[in-house]
């Protein structure tokens, strides 16, 4: 393909800049990303985001004017929902990622199909993969990695300072609670067992924050769960999703055998919230945790964290 | 090698088991037959049924030239595998190796066979077919035994069924929970009504549903193999379960767009009601796509339902691509079967189409066993052989629809159930469709116990458990019997 020269010499002079704005001027040191590779990101001005926390990392670090494409599961904030879509994290194919034209790809741990990854790693544009999360350490991680991979150390530096403070703003406001309520995830109920959430799950993480226990805590991973299993572990509140598979709601999952004669049943404690806004673990994550408290707490007063830029837009 | 010419009736009866058996039990056991052959078994029945529908020559022609074991064999040699590969005729052949006879034989024998059939009706039906072997010639007894034996592993299974799960209640509480409520009496105190909702709104549901799809399920295989003629054949040959996954995935994907327009009371049993009328769609269409000018061709039916069970794979594949990992997650688990989230809706749901279906099937139980003869014998002994076939084709997607909406696709109990059935008490359909409905149930309740007992609180699917469980049983069944025959 022919290009007119003058294009070339724009698009150097481009890459230019973006190398001494993206670099600091310091020249690309390699970043080590989750798979353990050392990857060289000289050009971070045209990013392709993958992974709903990723996205919001980006946004939040000011840096949303710099991403072209997201995923779909990158919904906010609003800015990222009108973006290009490469697909689904977890279905991703080669070209539609690529035909974005990065300068560099950013992927939470777990975007896959591995085939697809593999074929990016090796390809000519630098891809760094973003270790998820399950705790406040984690994101603070999380933010940090994403921050050192588009060369923004300082600005990370500062999210990360503000999400730990809330952190332990929410540390604080549930360590003074004295009950625990024993809550169950429900990833769906359409056919069958309710599909639920177990232990090492996001959601149970999310419990944990939230000072609650996970009802179903012993089963491992989302599994479907037997009805009178889930009945007998008397879970006070049922959460859901309110943007998964199906629609649920109180009256279709109180009427369910599973939770039948359960206390939350018997008190419709239903607690529903967007599920990136919820199992993100991006810096929403604290405030999302002290939104499930107060609804898993009725009882107590859980101060509200400081509002942030990142909060500011209705969750999604 | 050959029957006697002048058969004594003892004779004949036997000469109409090898028929059934078909002509190519002188060939390898089933067993000895090389993989290879079994693959190409589905693939050839079709053939099988072709050379069937050939009609009239099958028998008439061959029994006018002796020289010829043209029956089947001759006219197509694809359905040999099919056969070799069909337990079912292992079973004949194995027991009884003297009717062992090649096609030259058994042609000529099998006028005589199909006089006594339309003469002697039903219930002689049974005594050859159903008597094991010469042993007991007396086959009633038998039969009624081992009815009786699948009746009691039914009402066992129910009762482990009330009695056993996650949540532990002594029996003998189980027992007053099931009294109180029968008599009217209700719980008072908190323990008593945490047991009253586990026994009465999740177990017994849970139990009749199970009931319900083990019975259907099995009861709609063991028809669609006397229609086919095939021992390979399932309700999914129909259509059936790659219809309810398509509008099951659908619903799961689009759902929540319809779910608004469902009243709340109805909202859960959305995926059951789009499962349902996608199976029931499906095999309707197979069914009209293979009729023509009033005959259903079985062949033709064969084809169409692989080519649309394909279709619909194909769109449930490109809604699982569409899907999100959860929802992709929620339908995986539905293919697999479970009777969780029992409810008595859903009972109410699958119960009048799987006791249609089971209720309709004594009176397809004269016609099958003619059917085994092939279609044109049927039709001499007096059989109306499309209504039997049309007829019998809408009660099993009935059935099978209702009970695939309500559990989800549990895949074993229709294709090997009936296979149990018949290794132990015969092929006559007059005791084999009751006999599998019994064990059906027996073997998905029991399967259920597992699956809700194995990895608790977490619950295994339902189908996993079956073929987990029933297939090495039913090898072990296959291959203890080889022992024995030799």
């Amino acid at each position: 393909m022919r290009v007119p020269c003058y294009l070339k010499a724009g698009g150097a002079a481009f890459l230019l800049a973006a190398c001494l704005i993206a670099g600091g001027g310091a020249g690309a040191a390699p970043v080590v990303d989750a798979h353990g590779r050392a990857v060289s990101v000289t050009d971070a001005s045209r990013i392709v985001s993958i992974g709903a926390s990723v996205t919001e990392i980006l946004f939040a670090l000011g840096l949303g004017d710099r991403v072209i494409a997201v995923d779909q599961t990158s919904g906010y904030p609003a800015a990222a929902r009108a973006l290009p879509n490469v697909g689904y994290a977890r279905t991703l194919a080669p070209e539609g990622v690529l035909s974005a034209g990065p300068s560099v790809i950013l992927a939470i741990e777990g975007a896959g199909p591995r085939s697809t990854m593999d074929v990016l790693e090796a390809a000519s544009v630098p891809v760094v993969i973003i270790p998820d999360a399950r705790d406040a350490a984690g994101v603070v991680r999380k933010i940090e990695a994403v921050a050192a991979a588009v060369g923004e150390e300082e600005k990370g530096r500062a999210l990360a300072a503000a999400v730990e403070a809330d952190f332990a703003a929410l540390d604080a406001a549930v360590g003074r609670l004295d009950k625990r309520p024993r809550a169950v995830f429900v990833m769906s109920a359409s056919g069958g067992a309710p599909v639920v959430g177990g232990s090492g799950t996001s959601a149970d993480a999310m419990f944990r924050l939230a000072g609650a226990d996970n009802a179903m805590a012993a089963i491992d991973g989302f599994k479907p769960a037997v009805d009178e299993a889930a009945m007998a572990a008397e879970p006070e509140a049922v959460v859901v999703m309110t943007d998964g598979g199906q629609k649920m709601g109180p009256d279709s999952i109180f009427t369910l055998p599973a939770f039948t004669g359960t206390p939350a049943a018997r008190d419709r404690r239903f607690i529903a919230f967007p599920g990136a806004f919820l199992l993100g673990f991006g810096p929403r994550t604290p405030q999302a945790a002290r939104e499930l408290a107060a609804a898993l707490h009725p009882d107590a007063a859980i101060p509200a964290l400081p509002e942030r830029a990142w909060t500011k837009e209705p969750a999604q | 090698m050959t029957a006697p010419p002048a058969a004594p009736a003892h004779d004949t009866a036997r000469a109409v088991i090898a028929r059934e058996a078909g002509p190519q039990d002188d060939a390898a056991s089933p067993l000895e037959a090389s993989p290879a052959d079994a693959g190409t078994a589905p693939a050839s029945a079709p053939a099988l049924g072709t050379a069937r529908d050939a009609g009239p020559q099958d028998g008439m022609a061959s029994a006018s030239r002796p020289d010829a074991s043209v029956p089947g064999a001759g006219a197509s040699p694809a359905s040999a595998p099919a056969r070799e590969a069909d337990p079912q005729d292992h079973a004949a052949s194995a027991a009884r190796p003297e009717a062992s006879l090649p096609g030259a034989g058994t042609a000529p024998a099998s006028a005589p066979a199909r006089n006594i059939l339309r003469e002697a009706g039903p219930q002689d039906d049974i005594a050859p077919a159903a008597g094991p072997d010469a042993i007991a010639p007396d086959a009633h007894r038998p039969v009624m035994a081992g009815l009786i034996v699948f009746a009691v592993l039914a009402v066992l299974a129910f009762i482990g069924a009330l009695a056993i799960g996650p949540f532990s209640i002594a029996p003998g509480r189980v027992m007053a929970v099931i009294v109180d409520a029968l008599s009217g009496v209700s719980a008072t105190s908190g323990a008593g009504l945490r047991e009253k909702v586990v026994v009465l709104d999740v177990r017994l549901p849970r139990a009749l549903l199970g009931i319900l799809v083990g019975a259907g399920t099995a009861v709609a295989g063991a028809v669609m193999q006397g229609v086919f003629r095939n021992a390979l054949a399932d309700p999914g040959l129909v259509g059936v379960a790659p219809g309810a996954a398509l509008a099951a995935v659908a619903y799961v994907v689009f759902g929540s767009t319809f779910v608004a327009l469902l009243p709340p009371a109805v909202e859960s049993l959305g995926m059951p009601l789009a499962a349902f009328a996608g199976a029931l769609a499906t095999t309707l269409i197979i069914g009209r796509l293979a009729t023509y000018d009033g005959r259903t061709s079985v062949a033709t039916l064969l084809f169409a339902g692989l080519a649309l069970g394909a279709l619909a794979a194909a769109g449930t594949g490109v809604m699982v691509f569409m899907a999100s990992e959860q929802q992709t997650r929620e339908f995986l688990f539905w293919t697999l079967g479970s009777l969780g989230g029992a409810t008595w809706a859903k009972v109410m749901l699958a119960a009048p189409f799987v006791i249609a279906l089971l209720v309709a099937s004594p009176f397809l139980a004269r016609g099958l066993d003619a059917l085994a003869l092939g279609e044109a014998e049927a039709f001499h002994a007096g059989i109306n052989v499309e209504r039997l076939k049309r007829f019998a084709i809408i009660a099993v997607a009935a059935g099978v629809g209702a009970a695939v909406a309500a559990a989800g696709v549990v895949g074993f109990i229709g294709l090997v159930v009936p296979h149990l059935a018949r290794l132990m008490l015969g092929p006559a359909h007059r005791a084999l469709l009751p006999a599998s409905a019994l064990l059906g149930a027996a073997v998905l309740l029991g399967a259920d116990i597992l699956a809700r007992m194995l990895a608790a609180p977490a619950e295994l699917p339902l189908g996993v458990v079956t073929a987990l469980v029933g297939a090495p049983f039913f090898l072990w069944l296959l291959l203890a019997r080889r022992a024995f025959a030799g």
